[in-house]
């Protein structure tokens, strides 16, 4: 772009507030907006002038953030290298009380960042999520050593769940976004733990991360339910609709794999227990979430549903040499379902202006066509019939959501008009 | 604002120690309200038993490795391993120490007795790591170890918890 702006000195008549920080992008969009306005005759140069006169360009990596962030991991690292070696010589309730210490410590140093930041606001906010994420990551050193130093005899999935619930505790103590995502990401390993561990069959493993999927979904849609997009609540939804939107993929991934493997595959309590959480908390979004708040959820309940159904529609497939007519019918059908819900994905995305699900969407694609095509298809499809039908899925998964973006810049000009 | 977000935060720390107290409440059960046994205790391992101020440990008058003796056919095996889990060891005096009698799969009625879980084949009852002060080499506890001459004080509770208190040498 060959704009010839340049900020010029701030105009007198206004009250001329602090500058504030824009990335050169950002001031590059900035001065050609102007540009169309003045020519509008919708500002006057006063006005534009004073406009770019408010920004100032702020370069993201300075150099005394990359000394400090250098500094801290080097003082991360030698405190990791100086307990690691010391470690065998204290004793367990000294090495639990260091445990202590070095959390506590992280979370008061992550309380005096956001102190700064509030009152000067020179702390950038992924330094303070960074000290926070490892204030909700030193908690779990405090459970396992407490653990390890008491000698509690059987290492189960409690453990995993109660640093789960300590890190969500934390996020929305402090409402941060990266403890919350450690603290959502744990609580769903610990369900799926905890279900494997009375039965690790296939079924109970996919219906276990599909239900943590709905769960995920549906809170993080009720969180965005009465508060408005950007404000503290909704950013909190964030992670854990996407989060959920992973597990969604996943699951279904899993309970659309050919194989069959043994386990009672019913029967699991906390199965159970986390089906009656899901249909909880999903009615609640259905209910009272908006039209993309109920594509959402119901996107995750679908995956649900299939994916127990195509866990419980399976065959004795031991060799994939020959196939009977019913087993090849499964295949089509899970492939289909999964297009359709990644698919979905894709253009919700779009909607919601997520480039993490869109493309999160499109990786899952890729790698479930690759392994179904060389689990399954591979007798009937060559390795360029497969890029071929990947590249098919691709082009309409952008043509689809290309035609939800528009839709949604339409209804964005109705709405205004 | 920020006061009551400092709030927060300290509440969040508190409830979280609560929580770590849950996830360790069965050893720390024992180890408060459980009733004294003395058992025999000597070193694991024997090739480098005290590299670090951490010991293993095996209790000779416990059952030891689940693993049967002689000639297991296939079955067998295959119902053991889906009765391994969580595996009851009966205690009974001997005079001033105590020992274990065999493994049952149901809760002992009545006496004392250690909760284990043998999933992993080795039977583990939370006793099997002793902190030794590191001290001089001809420490007392380190020689008893060695010579199979010690003792291990254990507190186990009412539903088979149990905690190691400390190792001794047998008077």
């Amino acid at each position: 772009m060959t704009t010839q702006h340049v900020a010029g000195p701030a105009v007198p008549e206004h009250r001329d507030p602090e500058p504030r920080p824009a990335t050169s992008a950002q001031l590059g969009w900035l001065e050609r907006e102007v540009e169309h306005w003045r020519a509008e005759g919708l500002v006057d140069e006063a006005t534009a002038a004073a406009i770019r006169g408010r920004y100032v360009v702020h370069r993201r990596v300075t150099l005394a953030r990359i000394v400090l962030t250098l500094g801290a991991v080097f003082v991360g690292l030698g405190l990791i290298w100086f307990v690691a070696s010391s470690l065998d010589q204290m004793s367990p309730l000294v090495r639990f009380l260091l445990m202590v210490v070095v959390w506590v410590g992280l979370v008061v140093a992550a309380e005096l960042l956001a102190h700064r930041r509030e009152r000067l606001g020179t702390v950038p906010a992924p330094v303070l999520g960074a000290v926070r994420l490892l204030a909700a990551a030193a908690y779990g050193a405090v459970v396992f050593q407490g653990a390890q130093s008491l000698q509690v005899s059987t290492y189960g999935p409690i453990l995993v769940g109660v640093w789960a619930a300590g890190a969500l505790l934390y996020a929305y103590a402090v409402r941060g976004v990266a403890p919350l995502v450690l603290g959502i990401g744990l609580a769903a390993y610990w369900f799926a733990w905890q279900v494997l561990d009375v039965d690790d069959s296939m079924v109970s493993g996919a219906t276990a991360i599909a239900t943590a999927a709905v769960v995920a979904v549906s809170v993080g849609v009720l969180h965005g339910v009465g508060s408005r997009a950007g404000t503290g609540w909704a950013v909190l939804g964030i992670p854990w609709r996407e989060i959920g939107a992973g597990l969604v993929l996943l699951g279904l991934f899993i309970a659309a794999l050919p194989f069959d493997e043994d386990g009672q595959g019913e029967g699991v309590l906390a199965v159970w227990l986390g089906l009656a959480v899901a249909a909880v908390v999903a009615s609640l979004a259905l209910l009272r979430g908006d039209r993309t708040d109920r594509l959402e959820t119901g996107l995750a309940v679908l995956a649900l549903a299939v994916g127990v159904l195509l866990s419980l529609w399976r065959f004795d497939t031991t060799e994939l040499e020959n196939l009977t007519a019913g087993e090849w019918l499964r295949a089509f059908v899970a492939v289909a379902v999964y297009l359709a819900v990644a698919r979905g994905y894709a253009v919700l995305g779009g909607m919601r202006d997520s480039v993490r699900l869109t493309w999160g969407a499109t990786a899952a694609l890729v790698v479930f066509t690759t392994v179904q095509a060389t689990a399954v298809f591979a007798e009937i499809l060559s390795g360029a019939a497969l890029f071929i039908l990947v590249g098919a899925v691709l082009i309409g998964t952008g043509l689809l959501a290309d035609r939800g973006r528009r839709r949604l810049v339409r209804e964005g000009k109705e709405a205004v008009s | 604002m920020t006061t009551t977000r400092t709030t927060r935060v300290a509440a969040a720390v508190v409830a979280q120690l609560l929580l770590v107290g849950v996830a360790v409440w069965a050893p720390l059960a024992a180890r408060f309200t459980g009733e004294e046994v003395v058992l025999r205790v000597e070193v694991a391992d024997t090739y480098e038993p005290f590299a670090d101020a951490y010991v293993r440990l095996s209790y000779p008058d416990l059952p030891g490795e689940v693993f049967p003796e002689g000639e297991v056919s296939e079955t067998e095996m295959q119902q053991l391993e889906a009765e391994m889990g969580t595996a009851f060891v009966p205690l009974s005096p001997q005079g001033a120490l105590w020992v274990g009698g065999d493994v049952v799969r149901d809760e002992p009625q009545a006496g004392p007795f250690l909760r284990c879980d043998d999933s992993q084949w080795q039977l583990r009852c939370g006793i099997e790591t002793a902190y030794v002060a590191s001290g001089a080499e001809n420490d007392p506890v380190r020689a008893a170890l060695r010579s199979g001459d010690a003792v291990a004080v254990v507190r186990v509770d009412g539903s088979g918890h149990a905690a190691l208190i400390g190792v001794e040498p047998s008077s």
